[in-house]
């Protein structure tokens, strides 16, 4: 009895103590970035210290570095700072591993994450062993041996860097999407002020062209799955005798071209809609410039838009959820982004400032859409909400010769982490990336063409 | 007599028994809602102004009536006791350090009235609550308001202090990872105890969580009468 009254007492006056809590919601965390060492790799082989499997080693290490210092969750600590030999010590930690690493080393210089890694080829076979530590818990956060050949090097980095992001945050990186966009040759001679399409890795690297034609190619797009990309090419119409802007459809698996729309006039701007059967386009085959959905070969068409009055509509996107589209119009005066549900009912307008607003691109998310807009002579990438709130601008470079440079044609990558666009700012017109916030602002394109709307691909791991 | 008494003590003891019982049943089965301590909003009744008069032509000097319909009690000056006698400055002084002397005693004299005055004004019964007509705030009677005033205040600098400390890795942003922690605070603001009720489940951002609470350790010392709740039920912090 006693017991029971004792029990009793004590749970009612526990029950009596968690009465009284006080709650405080501290809010959100203030960022920073990691330091992480990112120590050169070691080469596991026996062949002579010159050849070619140093060159794989350090472009392995190259690209490893650039996916790392794009996806901005780290700071890199200078190899000068190490109190370590990494060429000396293995991959694993001491005392566990012989002749291991001393993560207190690591920790002493303040590393947050250690990466240790090493590679081999072997008859133009290339492996990368690689391990990654967090420091201070001394945990092992990924482990893993990837085998490829030479030439798929950039896929093996590619593919370490984005599982290095899915361990930390549980969430797909985007190391290897694509992109596409309509190259010009700058350069006299053959071929002068044609425009190709290209794919392009998100880096730009790997060049690939997919059109050829030999005119004018541009306004690519990807499908929704990535295995198709439709642009719109200044193709000869022999029985007329003239150009007219075709719609095409390359299907990257097979390779193959296919016309799915030559109207009269413009067949221009497609965005593919969810499930790829329908594309949505700007056809002006009564006239006006409209957004048609047409089926995917061509066939069927509806107009969604009708002027009104000599008006343009042009530039369809379609929301991540397939229910708005978010297009340009000039139906106002000035040319303005609009919203319409997917049926072309409940236009909206959402910009209200700026000279010429075009381009808009909605955020994986459907939060967001970004667009172009020219404010004084000159276009910048601008974001704002779905309903035309929150604008917020987020470039604003200049040229070297101090005036303001264009920044145009936004899209998001399928993780919502950057945005890609054309810049002139340099001279010619180059592919740059920048954080949603304005932030990270990166040139990822450096050679002698012009560049122009560019289209991030979807996840295609 | 001895068996009536065993009767009754055991009567008593079912009883007690039974009434612990449906406490610990109704903390079990229905938990009492919990507080969250926001900042109060602090509402002063004031009185609507009075309606401005209209001056009659023939009487331009008439003067509106006064605003404050009760005037508060002024303090009293602190003006030197008569009783005292300053040193004259006029008078002729022979002796440079008896001067000095007296001029201390003065000093001296001065600061025990002073002294003085103020403890009568802490003695005397505080004003009654103004009512004060137009935009003027009245200096309020309800003394739980202040208090919740400066409790409020307190967990604002708990939060901001804390917050302050509070970092994580950019890779964790988009993570929407939470955590709750119950701290108990001593009287100087010293955490003497931390205890995950909730963890995110991300290691990393636990630890996190604990530096910020470490890395903001002492807090500020409690309010005299919130000391005894921060050292036995503690505060749940919210992560974010």
């Amino acid at each position: 009895m006693t017991w029971l009254y004792v029990f009793l007492l004590g749970f009612s006056l526990r029950a009596g103590a968690e009465d009284a809590k006080i709650f405080i919601d501290i809010g959100q965390a203030q960022v920073k970035k990691s330091l992480i060492a990112l120590p050169p790799f070691q080469y596991l082989g026996s062949q002579p210290s010159q050849g070619g499997h140093v060159q794989a080693g350090q472009n392995l290490y190259k690209v490893i570095f650039n996916d790392l210092s794009v996806c901005s969750f780290f700071t890199f600590i200078k190899p000068d700072a190490f109190l370590e030999d990494t060429g000396k010590v293995g991959l694993k930690p001491a005392p566990a591993a012989v002749n291991g690493f001393d993560f207190n080393k690591w920790k002493t210089i303040g590393t947050e994450f250690l990466v240790r890694a090493a590679y081999n080829v072997v008859e133009g076979d290339l492996s990368l062993e690689v391990y990654v530590y967090h420091v201070p818990t001394t945990r092992l956060v990924m482990g893993k041996i990837y085998r490829g050949t030479t030439a798929t090097m950039r896929q093996i980095a590619h593919t370490f860097s984005n599982d290095l992001v899915k361990a930390l945050t549980t969430k797909r990186g985007m190391f290897l999407t694509k992109i596409v966009a309509s190259r010009q040759e700058l350069k006299p001679g053959a071929g002068a002020g044609a425009k190709e399409i290209f794919i392009l890795d998100w880096d730009g690297a790997n060049p690939f062209k997919v059109s050829s034609g030999k005119s004018i190619a541009l306004s690519p797009a990807w499908s929704q799955k990535g295995d198709k990309i439709a642009y719109t090419e200044f193709a000869y119409h022999k029985v007329d005798k003239v150009r007219n802007s075709d719609l095409f459809i390359y299907e990257i698996l097979t390779g193959k071209h296919f016309l799915v729309s030559y109207r009269k006039g413009i067949n221009s701007g497609a965005a593919f809609m969810p499930g790829d059967e329908y594309i949505l386009m700007t056809a002006s085959k009564d006239g006006n410039p409209d957004i048609y959905k047409m089926s995917a070969d061509g066939v069927n068409m509806e107009a969604l838009t009708h002027g009104p009055n000599h008006a343009m509509n042009v530039e369809p996107a379609i929301s991540p959820d397939g229910k708005k589209i978010a297009f340009s119009s000039d139906r106002l005066g000035r040319p303005m982004v609009f919203t319409m549900n997917i049926d072309g009912t409940g236009t909206k307008r959402i910009t209200l400032a700026g000279k010429y607003n075009s381009s808009p691109a909605w955020s994986p998310d459907g939060k967001i859409i970004a667009f172009a807009a020219q404010d004084h002579d000159h276009f910048d990438i601008f974001s704002m909400g779905v309903d035309g709130g929150n604008l917020k601008r987020m470039t604003d470079a200049k040229k070297p010769s101090g005036r303001a440079a264009n920044n145009e044609s936004p899209s998001w990558s399928p993780d919502g982490r950057f945005i890609l666009f054309s810049s002139d700012r340099t001279g010619n017109q180059q592919l740059y990336l920048i954080n949603p916030d304005g932030t990270n602002e990166r040139r990822i394109t450096e050679d002698r063409f012009n560049w122009e709307k560019p289209k991030w691909s979807p996840y295609l791991d | 007599m001895s068996e009536r008494f065993s009767h009754d003590v055991m009567i008593s003891l079912v009883g007690h028994g039974l009434i612990f019982l449906m406490i610990f049943v109704r903390a079990v089965y229905a938990p009492p809602e919990r507080i969250d301590i926001r900042n109060a909003i602090r509402v002063d009744v004031v009185g609507l102004p009075e309606k401005m008069p209209v001056l009659p032509v023939e009487e331009p000097e008439a003067k509106p009536e006064p605003v404050i319909t009760k005037p508060v009690a002024k303090p009293e000056p602190l003006a030197p006791s008569k009783a005292i006698a300053l040193p004259n400055p006029k008078a002729k002084k022979t002796n440079a350090q008896k001067d000095a002397l007296n001029k201390l005693k003065a000093m001296e004299a001065i600061d025990k009235v002073k002294h003085e005055i103020e403890h009568e004004k802490a003695q005397k019964p505080k004003p009654a609550t103004n009512v004060v007509a137009g935009n003027q705030v009245a200096a309020g009677n309800a003394l739980t308001g202040l208090e919740k005033i400066e409790y409020d205040r307190y967990f604002h600098e708990l939060e901001t202090r804390i917050h302050s400390q509070w970092t994580i890795p950019q890779w964790l942003t988009d993570s929407e990872l939470k955590a709750q922690v119950l701290i108990l605070l001593d009287e100087r603001g010293f955490v003497t105890k931390k205890q995950f009720r909730a963890s995110s489940g991300n290691d990393i951002f636990d630890a996190k969580v604990i530096e910020a609470i470490d890395g903001s350790s002492p807090l500020p010392p409690p309010p005299q009468r919130l000391r005894g709740v921060l050292s036995t039920s503690g505060i749940v912090l919210n992560f974010p």
